[in-house]
């Protein structure tokens, strides 16, 4: 009877593992979790469902990944200019540029122009449990959220907002998805893109 | 105006709405345009007195004024002239018919006039001047502007020829010519996004109307293309009435004129926007509203879309693919955009801000009626507030015409150009110094040079910050005093520049980026800082935030500044906006305060800062004839200096600083 239960018990944990995925917290400083999420984001991992996925870790809500959203630019230069610990809760900003958007049909738009020399994201962050994110079968399309007791993990309170990556990286999307496409506005789009982009840094 | 309507007054208002001066002149026709220098440019006329044209400079004083002549059997005419002006302040002004003023007149900053005739037309065997279309300013700073020629011969038109004049090379070229009954009418020109200008004109046959009388031709490189109808079909045309346009993005443009629709079967007048190529004349997409509204563009919005007011429905964006999407309700006035691009609406109330969530296309160099907020002729330019770009020279001067065309294409003076000749600061690498001179010690601190953003600023001076420093310690010495220069990207490099150079007895003085750290998107939160640094990072600027380490008390044994700075050394900011205060909390300090504040409780000092723009200039600020840097690029060479915004005749002094204030000296 007891080894029914036991197995009972093991059938049901390694189900939940195989249905769920990214089942740790980051384990990271709120200034080392900011990093991270940026450096993902200039990998372009933010670019693809299953990176946009990964990064759910970060936040305390997240937001389904958006097939065909705008991607906004950022520049290729960012960096951590301040932060502060008020005991579970802190404050990150960041310095970086906004570099403007590409849309579906690979279309530029510029930022907004301002007359500010620097721009800066403030990240509020919270001490929370660590949570699950449960997937559908394929893998890709979030189901919900589960939370279990563990060690709490610093995770971001802002939503997730648009997929976002750098300059360079994004250069590189849009030459990977006009190779794809056949449509003839989409590539001329994305021409002009490219030379727009690769004025930026 | 005054209440007896003789008289108007014009006041000048700080964005604050502090009154700078006011004045009393005759009546203002409706024409006047800012002059580029922080003056205004008027027009006043008195039934029985010359029509006159004057410009009004940045403390209301008369810089210049132009006056017309009678006009045999008619007086003095009151018709007003349409002005553009140019990026070094020079006015245009253009007689529309034959009002007494010369064809075209330059009005100069240095108050000198020059004017000139176009060919008269010969009407009944009298030679009359007549008729010249709006001036515009292009791109590359060419005055452009239509004129017609016209034989008429018992009031019978025999021939018209209509003309585009170019005011840098003084050739016309034909627009159109016609031997018919009818007047080819000049109208509006603006440039075409690619270096050339779209030319527009009108076709008014005597005694008819013709189903579209609006003309367009892109004319690039003195070429004239193939005219093309403008869709707009009005019931009668009139001199000086055209389609407005302003430039979309990627070869569109967009008009705004009256035409005619079947209302219940009743040809109607109706207003109309047109979206169409600038090349092909093609319509993208036509907008009408209803009879008895007046449609008005607004302008062109960074997504492509255009931002329209309807007199009955309000504001109305318009997508590219001409979906019309309305914002507001009718707001009974156009909202009008300021120069710092925020929306304001003038009423018979007064004029109030208006929020709308429409960021005009700051890279579209025509994205608004007159091409700028205030309408003068003058494409879009954009904050030039250390933003000036710093020309490489071409060894052994431009050779070709490639070459000249390449300076303009260059971006900004990298760091890896050829070190300017006699500025040994210029060579300087973070953290390193330079003394020269001997005497009282100064210290210099030169920030990085900066970054071409990608939010459209290119705020990278090249060398600038180092010759001007160069320049600056050259000039202490002349004056019996030695001058320490320290290259700094670091907060920490800029406190070890004061600590770590002996005692200085003269004052500190920064040359380098400085002003507000914008957080959020729209932003919602500033911060005061010095930008020392070009990179991003903790120790990339000096801020409320870490302010501590300069000079870091908590050392062991604690920084003394006494040690390093005599009672009377003052700290000199000469960066952008470093008193500039926002009126809200610094994001840092949590309370109103600017970086020159923040610098002078640290250091227990007075700072020196400004809080507007700086600008580089081979002339100092008492000499120099500019009001800003914009259109124009900063010396490579020695003399340099950094000098503020404003009017040539009354640059601002930077205001005194301590740590509860900043105030005039």
């Amino acid at each position: 009877m007891v080894m029914k239960r036991l197995f009972i018990v093991l059938v049901a944990v390694l189900a939940l593992r195989v249905s769920a995925q990214s089942p740790l917290g980051s384990g990271l400083s709120p200034t080392s979790l900011v990093e991270r999420l940026w450096k993902e984001a200039t990998e372009g991992e933010l670019l693809t469902p299953d990176g946009w996925n990964r990064a759910s870790r970060f936040f305390v809500h997240h937001d389904t990944f958006a097939e065909n959203s705008v991607l906004r630019v950022v520049s290729n230069n960012w960096g951590i200019e301040h932060s502060s610990v008020h005991n579970d809760s802190a404050e990150v900003v960041l310095e970086y540029w906004e570099a403007g958007t590409v849309d579906a049909s690979l279309r530029y738009t510029p930022p907004t122009k301002t007359d500010f020399y620097k721009n800066a994201v403030v990240y509020h962050l919270i001490l929370a449990p660590t949570h699950w994110t449960m997937f559908k079968s394929d893998g890709k399309v979030i189901t919900g959220k589960e939370e279990r007791t563990g060690p709490d993990e610093w995770q971001i309170k802002e939503p997730t907002g648009l997929p976002w990556t750098t300059v360079n990286t994004a250069v590189r999307y849009v030459l990977e998805k006009r190779e794809k496409s056949k449509d003839p506005v989409i590539r001329k789009n994305a021409d002009e893109t490219l030379a727009r982009l690769l004025k930026l840094h | 105006m005054s209440s007896d309507g003789t008289q108007s007054i014009i006041q000048a208002l700080r964005a604050d709405g502090e009154q700078l001066w006011q004045t009393t002149i005759p009546t203002m026709l409706n024409n006047a345009v800012p002059d580029g220098f922080g003056g205004l440019i008027v027009t006043t006329c008195v039934s029985g007195s010359p029509l006159t044209v004057m410009d009004l400079d940045a403390t209301g004083q008369p810089v210049w004024q132009v006056q017309s002549a009678q006009v045999r059997g008619y007086g003095y005419i009151c018709y007003a002239p349409q002005i553009a002006v140019d990026g070094s302040g020079v006015a245009y002004i253009a007689e529309p018919t034959n009002a007494g003023l010369p064809s075209i007149t330059e009005a100069y900053p240095n108050t000198s006039i020059q004017s000139f005739q176009f060919p008269p037309s010969i009407v009944n065997n009298t030679a009359i001047q007549c008729c010249v279309g709006p001036p515009m300013v292009n791109t590359d700073g060419t005055m452009y502007v239509e004129y017609e020629v016209r034989n008429t011969t018992n009031n019978v038109i025999t021939s018209d020829t209509l003309y585009f004049y170019n005011g840098t090379n003084g050739q016309p070229i034909v627009l159109g010519s016609t031997t018919q009954d009818q007047a080819l009418l000049a109208g509006p020109i603006i440039p075409d996004g690619q270096g050339g200008v779209l030319a527009t004109w009108t076709i008014s046959p005597s005694h008819s109307v013709l189903q579209y009388p609006y003309q367009a031709a892109d004319v690039t490189n003195g070429v004239v293309g193939t005219p093309y109808n403008l869709p707009f079909s009005p019931l009668s045309v009139a001199f000086g009435q055209s389609p407005t346009l302003v430039l979309g993005e990627n070869g569109t443009a967009f008009a705004r004129g009256t035409t005619t629709t079947s209302i219940n079967g009743v040809l109607t007048p109706v207003d109309q926007i047109v979206s169409f190529n600038l090349s092909s004349g093609a319509p993208n997409w036509t907008y009408q509203t209803g009879a008895g509204s007046t449609l008005s563009i607004m302008a062109v919005i960074s997504d492509g879309s255009l931002a329209v007011n309807d007199s009955q429905n309000g504001v109305i964006q318009i997508s590219t693919t001409g979906s019309a999407t309305p914002l507001t309700g009718a707001l009974g006035s156009v909202p009008a955009l300021s120069w710092k691009g925020a929306w304001y609406l003038s009423t018979a109330q007064g004029i109030s801000g208006i929020s709308l969530p429409l960021q005009v296309d700051d890279a579209d160099v025509w994205s608004t009626m007159g091409g700028n907020p205030g309408q003068n002729g003058l494409p879009n330019a954009s904050c030039g507030c250390l933003a000036q770009a710093v020309q490489t020279p071409i060894p052994g001067g431009p050779k070709t015409v490639a070459d000249l065309r390449s300076i303009d294409s260059l971006p900004e003076m990298s760091v890896s150009a050829p070190v300017p000749p006699n500025c040994p600061i210029c060579a300087l690498q973070s953290p390193q110094c330079t003394t020269q001179g001997s005497g009282p010690t100064y210290l210099i601190v030169i920030g990085d040079e900066g970054l071409n953003n990608p939010n459209g600023n290119n705020y990278d001076v090249g060398y600038g910050f180092g010759l001007v420093a160069q320049q600056k310690a050259n000039d202490l010495q002349a004056q019996g005093n030695s001058a320490i220069a320290c290259r700094v990207s670091t907060v920490q490099q800029f406190s070890n520049a004061l600590t770590q150079n002996g005692v200085i007895n003269g004052d500190v003085i920064y040359y380098g980026h400085s002003g507000l750290m914008a957080f959020g998107k729209p932003p919602t939160a500033w911060a005061s800082e010095l930008f020392v640094g070009q990179g991003s990072g903790d120790n990339t600027n000096v801020a409320a935030y870490n302010i501590t380490v300069v000079c870091d008390q908590t050392l062991t044994p604690p920084c003394n500044i006494n040690n390093y700075l005599s009672s009377n050394t003052a700290i000199r900011l000469n960066g952008c906006d470093a008193a500039l205060s926002t009126g809200q909390n610094d994001y840092y300090a949590h309370t109103p305060t600017t970086i020159a504040q923040i610098l002078s409780k640290q250091l227990t000092r007075k700072v020196y800062a400004y809080d507007v723009g700086l600008y580089f200039s081979n002339l100092d600020a008492n000499h120099d004839t500019y009001f800003n840097g914009i259109g124009r690029t900063g010396p490579s060479t020695l003399p340099d200096y950094l000098i503020p915004e404003g009017s040539p005749r009354g640059k601002p002094n930077p205001l005194v600083c301590t740590a509860q204030a900043c105030g005039k000296q």
